[in-house]
């Protein structure tokens, strides 16, 4: 682990993260620890319900090397980095219409148009979409993919009809 | 099993993905050079995209969906590669040295078919010597299908197949199956009898009667046959029906119990693997209320709507002949009906699906809490948890007042269409009649019209009808039941064991205990590597200490050396012979393990001590548990040996569980033992005896002893230090107390401090 050297050292003022953090395209961000630059990965620890607060950099070993608690207290530099990088991590498919929803052999198939275009996926029948407070939907199908419905009032009616069996939103 | 086929099939259709590989892949998998491939089904602006990566001896490739080669990167450029992990994408990124030559995206459900890829690249960078048994067109198709093989079997045929296979598990029954029909079909046809017999009183007895055609003598002698026919038509009709229920209903009972038998030792011949990947609660009600489902289905619902089609024909039949123009107006309809009920069964099964979800949300509210009920009272949390079962039991409610209000009202209507019907039937069908009277008493004529007796026979037909068709509507849900079910149980029937015999696998008498792992790699999800290549060589009756942070893969490597799984990559040797030669049970024979959780099954303390050894004499049983322990508070116990410890053991502490389960491998007398935390739940002074007698029960075999506390392992001949599934330190206590900064020694060292701290607690 990191021996716990930067729990001590404690957050780069604002200044100080800006030299500190970049995003180098094609590549990714590298955060500058102990005097090198390291490459590292940008995770938000509440993807869902507070996407842009604890931003944790971790390492190709998986250690975390720092933690930024909010991005709006950073420079923009700092936050279109950190957000660039954030957008990979956290990237998954926006379902913008649900095309069929049908049932065979205790498995639920879905046929939707993301926002990367069409798929069809899988989930078990057994297997319902999650709802969190504030409206947003996910479906995790079995490949372990996320599917969102960011508000599913905005969907067509036929699409609503299809989820309201199975969520309520 | 060969279901390539299926997989492809299933990929090509269901998941909308080209199979057709684009040329240049396929050319290299025909030469052979093909290792391994994936789609990069993600373009960097997250857009579905069709390119492929693969990986030859040479190269690493990329194709776009045309078949285009957009990269090729000569494999002696990289040095490494990475993936990062992100909720729907993964990066991939191929490096030389620090500069990155290659880097793209993907969906998880390529991760796997990627995970192989990296595998073989990886083996490939370290000029290790490649094993692939299967072509790269089965790894692909195999790790995309993975999931669905995973959750839901090789089954993935349509609905039809599964109901054939169902009928065939009735071909050994077929006697019964034949009597059951027969009875059925025959029951069927003679219930159409008595409307027939009452029409026929009518015309032939009391109309003649009436119009003095016929004497009183007579009409009482027809009249008194007539009766007797009915009676033998009912008496005929409650005889088939009983034959039918009783062979059918026994056979259902014998075809479940053959189900039942057959998952269950199937179940048993599976590996672990498969049951970590599955619910164990799932499994049982396989086992137990799936077969049971089918039972229903085989011994009612097969006979049942085969009966009520024999019914519609035979009625529709009869109306038609007896009168074609109303016998028109009460069949047409008969479609039309039953698509009705087959729409409202639709719409039934929405919303049930939303009922059953209320419902499950609602259940679990209570396998939370009831076995957390613990927690939930230490936070004072009671109050909350009867508000959000209140909260969900209310939304139970709303939901099925909707099932009830709209089935409530589809079927009073629906009746109302059949009465509507039937008053149709009358009003055509009663002046027809008259004219038949009229004509009758005016010519003598019986051509014209309806006859009384006709009429009466068809309107009590007309009765008959609703039942049949209420049946076929219930069909298509009956049938989608019936087959999910069997759906589960094939499933299990389906899936072949990960770890087999081979079939020249030798049955082991006696075990030396030598052991050996070459290179070992493993991954339980074949994408993150568990153990990373493990080396080490183990002497017959060797004691070998594993430590190692959490996680780091101890319990995996013993999992491995019981062959719970095998290995991805590398050897596990026994005596010299790869393990696979070896028979599975007659090995584990050889093998004690006290595991990490100690499982006691529901029965005596007798009996789980016994349970590797059930002949084992009571002089042997006492003898073990005095080495383990756990004689002195087996007797504390009222009913001593013969105490009956719960479902899991709960009436015992986990220090005292543990003990048990150290007397139960004692007394199995192993080869090779493997001792998991044999000391985790128990006090320093309880920790010293089981050391003692842990200390018996190791000479003269080869032990492997996982602990957290090192003061246990000090008896170890030989410590191996296990980190994120690497062998980082081998050696004695002292020759790794002695590597400046070794991993051990810091283990060492910051337990002996927090046992100074302990001492400076307590004085
Ligand atoms: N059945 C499984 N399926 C998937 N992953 C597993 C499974 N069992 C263990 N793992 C993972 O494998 C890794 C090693 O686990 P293992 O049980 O071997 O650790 P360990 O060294 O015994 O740890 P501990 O000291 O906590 O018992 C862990 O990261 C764990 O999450
Ligand atoms: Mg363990």
């Amino acid at each position: 682990m990191s021996d716990g050297k930067l729990e001590r050292e404690g957050m780069p003022s604002r200044e100080d993260l800006s030299r500190q953090v970049e995003f180098v395209e094609g590549r990714g961000l590298r955060l500058k620890h102990n005097d090198h630059w390291v490459w590292v990965t940008a995770k938000a620890s509440f993807p869902w319900t507070h996407p842009e607060e604890f931003i944790s950099l971790v390492n190709e070993e998986a250690e975390e090397l720092l933690m930024v608690e909010s991005l709006e207290d950073h420079v923009l530099e700092v936050r279109k980095a950190l957000k660039r990088s954030l957008a990979e991590a956290g990237f998954c498919f926006e379902i913008l219409k649900i095309t069929g929803v049908e049932e065979r052999l205790d498995l639920r198939e879905w046929q939707v148009e993301t926002q990367s275009g069409p798929r069809v996926f899988h989930t078990k029948v057994s297997h319902w979409p999650t709802v969190l407070d504030n409206g947003q939907v996910f479906v995790r199908d079995l490949h372990g993919d996320i599917y969102r419905i960011i508000d599913p009032e905005s969907l067509d009616s036929k699409s609503q009809e299809r989820l309201s069996a199975l969520a309520d939103f | 099993m060969n279901n390539q086929p299926l997989e492809k099939q299933f990929v090509k259709e269901v998941l909308g993905q080209s199979v057709d590989w684009p040329r240049h892949l396929l050319d290299l998998d025909r030469q052979g050079e093909l290792l391994a491939c994936a789609g990069l089904d993600l373009s960097d602006s997250f857009q579905f995209q069709s390119h492929w990566l693969y990986i030859t001896e040479k190269t690493v490739g990329v194709l776009s969906e045309s078949g285009e080669l957009l990269e090729s990167i000569a494999l002696e450029k990289i040095t490494r590669s990475n993936i990062i992990e992100g909720f729907s994408s993964h990066r991939l990124s191929l490096f030389a040295e620090d500069e990155l030559v290659f880097t793209a995206l993907y969906s998880h459900r390529q991760k796997r078919a990627m995970g192989q890829c990296v595998h073989i690249l990886e083996q490939l960078l370290e000029k290790k010597s490649l094993s692939v048994k299967k072509s790269a067109e089965d790894i692909y198709f195999e790790s995309v299908f993975d999931p669905y093989e995973k959750g839901h079997g090789t089954n993935m045929g349509g609905e039809s197949t599964v109901v054939w296979r169902l009928l065939k598990l009735l071909i050994p029954y077929k006697n019964r199956v034949i009597l059951g029909g027969i009875a059925a079909a025959l029951m069927t046809l003679v219930s159409l009898l008595p409307a027939y017999l009452t029409g026929y009183l009518v015309d032939n007895v009391i109309k003649p009667f009436q119009s003095g055609q016929l004497t009183h003598e007579d009409a009482m002698q027809i009249f008194a046959y007539t009766i007797i026919a009915l009676a033998v038509t009912k008496v005929m009709r409650e005889f088939f029906m009983w034959i039918r229920l009783r062979t059918m209903s026994i056979l259902g009972e014998m075809v479940a119990k053959d189900l039942r038998d057959q998952v269950y030792s199937h179940l048993h011949k599976l590996s672990v693997s498969y049951f970590s990947s599955k619910q164990t609660g799932s499994l049982i009600s396989r086992v137990s209320s799936d077969t049971d489902r089918l039972w229903d289905f085989i011994a009612f619902g097969v006979v049942e709507v085969m009966t009520s089609v024999i019914m519609l024909l035979g009625l529709s039949m009869v109306l038609l002949y007896l009168d074609w123009p109303l016998g028109l107006m009460v069949t047409l309809p008969v479609p039309i009906i039953l698509w009705s009920i087959m729409k409202h069964g639709d719409e039934m099964r929405g919303l049930f699906m939303r009922c059953w979800r209320r419902w499950s949300s609602m259940t679990d509210c209570l396998s939370d809490t009831i076995p957390g009920i613990r927690v939930v009272k230490a936070f004072n949390k009671g109050e909350d948890e009867v508000e959000r079962f209140k909260d969900r039991n209310q939304d139970c409610l709303n939901e099925f007042t909707g099932v009830h209000q709209l089935w409530t009202t589809f079927w009073p209507k629906l009746m109302l269409t059949i009465h509507v019907i039937v008053v149709g039937v009358w009003l055509f069908g009663v002046p027809r009649v008259l004219d038949h009277v009229a004509e009758f008493n005016a010519t003598g004529s019986t051509d014209v019209g309806l006859t009384p007796g006709e009429f009466v026979a068809f309107v009590i037909y007309l009765t008959m009808f609703v039942q049949p068709i209420e049946v076929i509507g219930q069909m298509a849900r009956m049938v989608n039941r019936a087959t999910s079910s069997a759906y589960r149980v094939f499933e299990i029937l389906d899936t072949d064991p990960q770890v087999v015999n081979l079939d020249q696998a030798e049955v082991v008498k006696d075990l030396k205990g030598e052991v050996e792992f070459k290179n070992v790699i493993f991954s339980y999800d074949g994408v993150r590597k568990i153990l990373k290549g493990i080396s080490f060589h183990v002497q017959p009756g060797e004691m070998i200490g594993l430590v190692g942070p959490s996680g780091s893969g101890k319990t995996t490597i013993t999992n491995l050396l019981a062959r719970f799984y095998d290995p991805q990559d590398g050897f596990i040797k026994v005596d010299g012979r790869n393990l696979n030669e070896y028979d599975q049970g007659s090995y584990r024979e050889q093998l004690g393990m006290v595991l990490q959780e100690p499982y006691l099954f529901h029965g005596s303390i007798l009996e789980n001590v016994r349970y590797g050894r059930p002949d084992a004499s009571l002089s042997e049983v006492v003898r073990a548990a005095r080495a383990a322990n756990a004689h002195e508070f087996i007797l504390k116990l009222p009913q001593g040996y013969d105490t009956i410890v719960g479902e899991r053991g709960h009436t015992l502490s986990g220090g005292e569980r543990q003990r048990i389960s150290i007397a139960r491998a004692i007394l199995r007398d192993p080869k090779i033992l493997i001792l998991d935390e044999a000391t985790s739940a128990v006090d320093t002074e309880t920790e010293k005896k089981i050391q003692q007698a842990l200390d018996r029960l190791v000479q003269g075999r080869t032990v492997f002893a996982i602990a957290h506390r090192l003061s246990t392992l000090t008896r170890a001949d030989r410590i191996l230090v296990v980190k994120n599934g690497e062998l980082v330190e081998e050696g004695t206590h002292s020759k790794l107390m002695s590597i400046e900064k070794g991993v051990y020694k810091k283990l060492v060292n910051m337990q002996t401090d927090l046992n100074k701290f302990d001492e400076t607690k307590e004085v």
